[in-house]
């Protein structure tokens, strides 16, 4: 009997992880370049409960052990493109992502968004990680253009002629959805995804690169509010088993008056 | 004392079809989950049973008379839009190779593990028509007959199998080992949707009726020890006054 308590009390569990996934989508539905998470269920072990000797043929009694959350992934489907005509924005119109250097000097790896030339002079994320290879822009540079093949052109004060200052370098992985997210719309790779394959943009599936555009969240508010519901119901209802478990316990213990 | 043996052993099996709602309902939202059933045997059966094999038959249901089977039928389908979901419209399950040996389950969110094989439930690896599938990290389509095609070449082919009698698969959790069931038609190729995932089969609205039928029927048994005990206190009592 106290099983049952036990079974619902995971299936409240896994639906809570559900609520927190979709709360997290919905606070960042704006967030430029933002993947929506997803969680998947999964029911766990089972154990047998005793055969029926006599039944040789008929089917062990079964009991599962409730549900569990199988994974929690990004899910790295596109966003929109939206063209903002900033020339330091820049979105990725396919699978791959940029490498950047991070403080500790591990490798990241991001979805593009707003670039800025940090104090060195070099191409920086809006956080102020460096692209990695290195590209040096200068403090003077008036007009910048990244090529949809990641050569980045920039036109110093007083030239007439732009020059190519640097290639911004490609990266994608096996299994993307392996990645584990960082925030700030940063991912690092995990033993799910494997190593970064490096590559050119527009070669090999690497995407294409934009400027003057930032890419959209991907999360979609029916598809997510939706969730949300059927979260709940599903919430809701292993709390009425764990109500039917508690009754069914009390009248036990009144057995005996 | 046999009627609080009965009513005993009922309420145990109250107490077990009340863990299969539980099952169910927490499941309820999980891929490609298929929903268990418990029934038990009516006396007669279990005489009948008892009797074939030799064993004396005793009054009462016991717990060997409750049956927990599969209910294989197929769950809805629900749009993700994402070229790596895939459903079975129809018979059929996916086999995918688990250490214990080949395992089936219906629920078909696939993806590409670090080492390049395709893996579905639990991570374990989808078995096509030649053994595992390995993918490169190109991008890949599955089409409705199950071919997987990748950088304008078909290099694997889903292998889904129609199973006979897929009410005794046995539940490893997230997939199902053969147990009783059999496998009936190996080159069956059912249509698939891609882009779709089946919904788990539960109906919270039957398993709410019985999850009230088994309460109910619980209190039921309690009212019926209750006056038993009452009956038998008095008895004792009315002795005792001569």
């Amino acid at each position: 009997m106290n099983d049952a308590l036990y079974i619902a009390a995971t299936g409240m569990q896994t639906q809570q992880k559900s609520v927190e996934t979709i709360a997290n989508n919905l606070a960042n539905v704006n967030t430029p370049g933002f993947k929506r998470g997803k969680v998947s269920f999964e029911d766990l072990v089972y154990r047998g409960l005793g055969t029926a000797p006599q039944q040789a043929a008929a089917p062990a009694l079964w009991q599962g052990s409730g549900v569990g959350v199988a994974s929690m992934v990004k899910v790295f489907a596109a966003g929109e493109i939206k063209k903002t005509d900033q020339p330091l924005d820049l979105a990725i119109d396919g699978n791959g992502f940029v490498e950047v250097m991070t403080a500790d000097g591990t490798p990241a790896f991001s979805r593009g968004g707003t670039l800025t030339v940090d104090r060195d002079g070099m191409l920086a994320t809006a956080e102020g990680y460096a692209l990695k290879p290195g590209i040096h822009v200068g403090l003077d540079a008036e007009q910048l253009t990244i090529q949809p093949d990641g050569r980045v052109l920039a036109r110093m004060t007083g030239q007439k002629e732009a020059s190519e200052v640097g290639r911004i370098e490609m990266a994608r992985f096996a299994d993307t959805d392996g990645m584990v997210a960082l925030g700030a719309n940063l991912y690092r790779p995990s033993e799910k995804s494997g190593d970064a394959i490096y590559g050119n943009a527009g070669e090999d599936g690497m995407g294409r690169l934009v400027q003057g555009a930032v890419e959209a969240s991907n999360v979609r508010l029916i598809d997510e509010m939706v969730g949300l519901m059927a979260a709940q119901r599903a919430y809701e209802s292993s709390v009425k088993v764990i109500q039917a478990a508690d009754e069914m316990l009390a009248m036990s213990n009144n057995l005996r008056k | 004392m046999d009627l609080m043996v009965v009513a005993a052993d009922a309420m145990r099996q109250d107490a077990v079809r009340l863990q299969r709602i539980a099952q169910n309902l927490s499941n309820a939202l999980t891929p490609g989950y298929k929903k268990q059933v418990a029934s038990s045997q009516p006396f007669g059966a279990q005489f009948d049973a008892a009797n074939a094999a030799g064993q004396p038959a005793r009054a009462g249901a016991s717990m060997a008379s409750v049956q927990a089977r599969l209910d294989p039928s197929a769950g809805t389908l629900r749009v993700t839009g994402s070229a790596s979901d895939v459903a079975i419209d129809g018979d059929g399950f996916f086999e995918l190779a688990h250490p214990s040996g080949a395992v089936y389950s219906r629920r078909g969110d696939f993806h590409v593990d670090a080492n390049g094989r395709l893996v579905g439930a639990l991570g374990l690896p989808v078995m096509g028509a030649g053994g595992e599938i390995r993918l490169t990290a190109e991008p890949f389509t599955i089409a409705a007959n199950g071919d997987i095609t990748q950088a304008g070449a078909v290099v694997a082919k889903l292998r889904t199998v129609r199973l006979a009698r897929a009410e005794l698969l046995e539940p490893v959790g997230g997939v199902y080992a053969l147990g009783g069931a059999t496998l009936e038609d190996v080159a069956a190729v059912p249509r698939l949707r891609i882009g779709y995932q089946e919904n788990s089969n539960v109906d919270s609205a039957r398993e709410m009726v019985g999850m009230t039928e088994t309460v109910r029927h619980f209190e039921s048994l309690q009212k019926l020890m209750q006056g038993y005990d009452e009956v038998l206190e008095k008895s004792i009592r009315k002795l005792g006054e001569f």
